[in-house]
């Protein structure tokens, strides 16, 4: 549905992504892991439309993304940024309410407010809806994106039948373990309602979780792409991440999990004398 | 839910409620645009209005009717129409320039056009009957309002052309831009006072105090194409400006053409603030407090924000003006100096109250 194809982004002499291509298809969650600097928001925000790659190309069904109108864009596919900030009261509801207002959705506003608070019950936020967004926690703030973005899908898929992508940047880094649960959860109900959902994920254990499949990137280039079994393997992640890791699994059909060796407390304790 | 709704009613942050204020608004409006066509230094107020309403349709030779119809109809409603068009046209181009910013404390200034059309005003005031006299003398005398617009909006095209990097105008270098630019006018516009006389000095710093006392039917006509081409505008720049408070990104996701709506935002800016600054100098304080107001009754969105903002703007801006002319009359103040004295005090009682001076307001 929403394809890379050889996507190539350069900086001055740097080359941030390098021949990268990805497929993401309704239905599916993929992930983006890599370490810091990797390209993985680049990628993002290439596949959003808003970073025209230097060389190769964007498609949507078959469209190339960099002659597509921002509102036809907006109309296939959302986006849940990290964190932003307003310095306008603004409440959740406006907030979530933003979503609705993509031109060509046309909505009457009670219409738009049903939506939002649908949004808004299946991120969590039941009773958010008066509250100043500035005024919320970092996480709340990343929750009520995600409902942005989910109200955003719900009104663009009321009319027409197609299939819409969901792009996320890290939508989990400042989440408790329920609310990152919950998160997880409505992705996953998101991909069975047939969306295609790409992931940037810092933690790989949520990723391995979660992820119908997994892209490792490193210096801006593909490593490893396939299931979590197939990609999270000892010595590829401590390659990448230049750092001891193990990998586990309690039983063949579980996700991998994986474990940084050299945290203990021995460490921070030298450090500390 | 149900206290949702009620919330939401009471702030005026639905549709229905959102009219209501606008109603308030234009009712309230209404009374101050009549009481400013009544109220003057002369004595003459309403029940003039049939004596001069007769005079206008030639059905009396009275002389004082005469006298009537030239206070009310050639003195009073131009001046009304004006103070009420810039008065709505600074506050509109204040919360445009919040929004575009994402500040709450931007003010229409930031993009170079007051001081553009000061640096211009100045040259023409200083320089009219010298170097510039083949300018006062095609342009007779709209020479200096003139000068202003076409200073104002040239300023503001250079800033642009500046700030732009092949298609894509960055909001921060726009900022940075327009700060440096608004230096160099001040600079120029500092060298050319130095240079003039005593009484170029004083009409100097009375302009630059505002004033609609060189209100006529012809400046009127002028701005009324401008003001309807604002009307026009509104309606596609609040929800581009919404769409842009959580980021141009954001914005570029929800499906707003983001260059576009920047270019349009700061054309309506330049165009509303320049004909404002044309017609009567510099007021300052409306684009920057008018739009504060209505975010703390009714909520920071823009579709509210612009509509109510012009209209209380229109208001303020004429309540300034009959204390402008009647509190030392026969002489007058600056309209500047009053709006200051009126607004200073209660945009700083909105700061402490709130005990937020950026995000809280």
């Amino acid at each position: 549905m929403l394809q890379a194809r050889s996507v190539t982004i350069v900086r001055g002499a740097r080359k941030i992504l390098d021949d990268v291509s990805v497929c993401l298809r309704p239905g599916r969650l993929t992930a983006l892991i890599g370490p810091n600097g990797a390209g993985k928001s680049t990628l993002l925000r290439v596949m959003s439309g808003e970073l025209r790659p230097t060389s190769g190309q964007m498609m949507l069904d078959g469209n190339d993304v960099s002659e597509m109108s921002a509102s036809n864009l907006a109309n296939r596919r959302a986006v849940v940024p990290q964190v932003a900030q307003t310095a306008f009261p603004f409440t959740v509801l406006e907030i979530v309410l933003l979503g609705t207002s993509v031109p060509g959705f046309n909505l009457i506003e009670s219409d738009g407010v049903q939506f939002a608070y649908a949004a808004l019950e299946e991120i969590g936020l039941k009773g958010f809806e008066t509250r100043r967004y500035d005024q919320l926690s970092g996480g709340e703030k990343q929750s009520v994106h995600i409902a942005r973005a989910l109200c955003q899908l719900s009104v663009a898929a009321r009319s027409t039948e197609a299939s819409y992508a969901l792009l996320l940047d890290e939508p989990t880094a400042s989440l408790d373990f329920a609310h990152q649960r919950a998160v997880m959860r409505c992705l996953r109900r998101q991909a069975d309602l047939g969306r295609a959902i790409l992931l940037v994920a810092h933690d790989l254990n949520l990723a391995a979780a979660i992820a119908d499949e997994i892209i490792l990137l490193q210096n801006g280039k593909i490593v490893a792409e396939g299931s979590a079994q197939h990609v999270l393997r000892a010595d590829v992640l401590s390659r990448v991440y230049a750092c001891d890791l193990s990998v586990m699994q309690s039983n063949p059909s579980s996700p991998p999990w994986v474990l940084p060796m050299s945290l203990d407390r021995s460490v921070s304790g030298a450090a500390a004398e | 839910m149900n206290d949702v709704r009620e919330l939401r009613t009471r702030t005026f942050r639905d549709q229905q409620s959102r009219s209501t204020l606008i109603g308030f608004l234009a009712v309230g409006f209404t009374i101050i645009f009549v009481a400013s066509l009544a109220i003057g230094p002369t004595g003459i107020t309403f029940d003039a209005l049939p004596r001069a309403m007769s005079a206008a349709l030639g059905l009396t030779d009275d002389p004082s009717a005469e006298r009537d119809r030239l206070v009310l109809f050639d003195i009073r409603l131009p001046r009304s129409l004006l103070g009420a068009f810039i008065g709505a046209a600074l506050a509109i181009a204040g919360a445009t320039m919040q929004g575009l910013f994402r500040n709450p404390l931007a003010d229409p200034g930031l993009i170079g056009v007051s001081s553009g059309a000061a640096l211009a005003a100045v040259a023409t005031i200083a320089f009219g009957s010298t170097y510039l006299s083949f300018w006062t003398f095609i342009f007779g005398i709209y020479a200096l309002p003139i000068a202003a617009m076409v200073g104002g909006l040239a300023t503001t095209a250079a800033l642009v052309v500046v700030a732009s990097r092949g298609r894509q105008l960055e909001t921060a270098t726009l900022l940075l831009a327009g700060i440096a630019i608004a230096a160099l006018a001040n600079a120029a516009t500092g060298f050319i006072s130095y240079l003039s006389d005593d009484r170029q000095l004083r009409d100097l710093t009375l302009w630059s105090m505002g004033s609609l006392s060189g209100a006529s039917w012809s400046k009127v006509a002028a701005i009324i194409p401008l003001a309807m081409g604002l009307l026009v505008t509104l309606p596609f720049l609040s929800r581009p400006l919404n769409a842009l408070i959580l980021g141009e990104a954001e914005a570029f996701h929800l499906g707003i053409d983001v260059e576009y709506a920047k270019r349009v935002a700061i054309a309506a800016t330049a165009l509303s603030v320049g004909a404002a600054v044309a017609v009567a100098g510099i007021v300052g304080f409306i684009g920057l407090i008018v739009p504060h107001l209505i975010r703390l009754v009714a909520g920071p969105d823009h579709r509210i924000v612009l509509p109510a903002g012009a209209i209380l703007g229109a208001a303020l801006v004429l309540v300034a003006d009959i204390l402008a002319r009647m509190l030392v009359a026969p002489a007058e103040l600056p309209l500047g100096i009053v709006m200051a004295a009126i607004g200073a005090p209660i945009f700083m009682h909105l700061v402490l109250r709130r005990g937020a001076a950026v995000g809280g307001i």
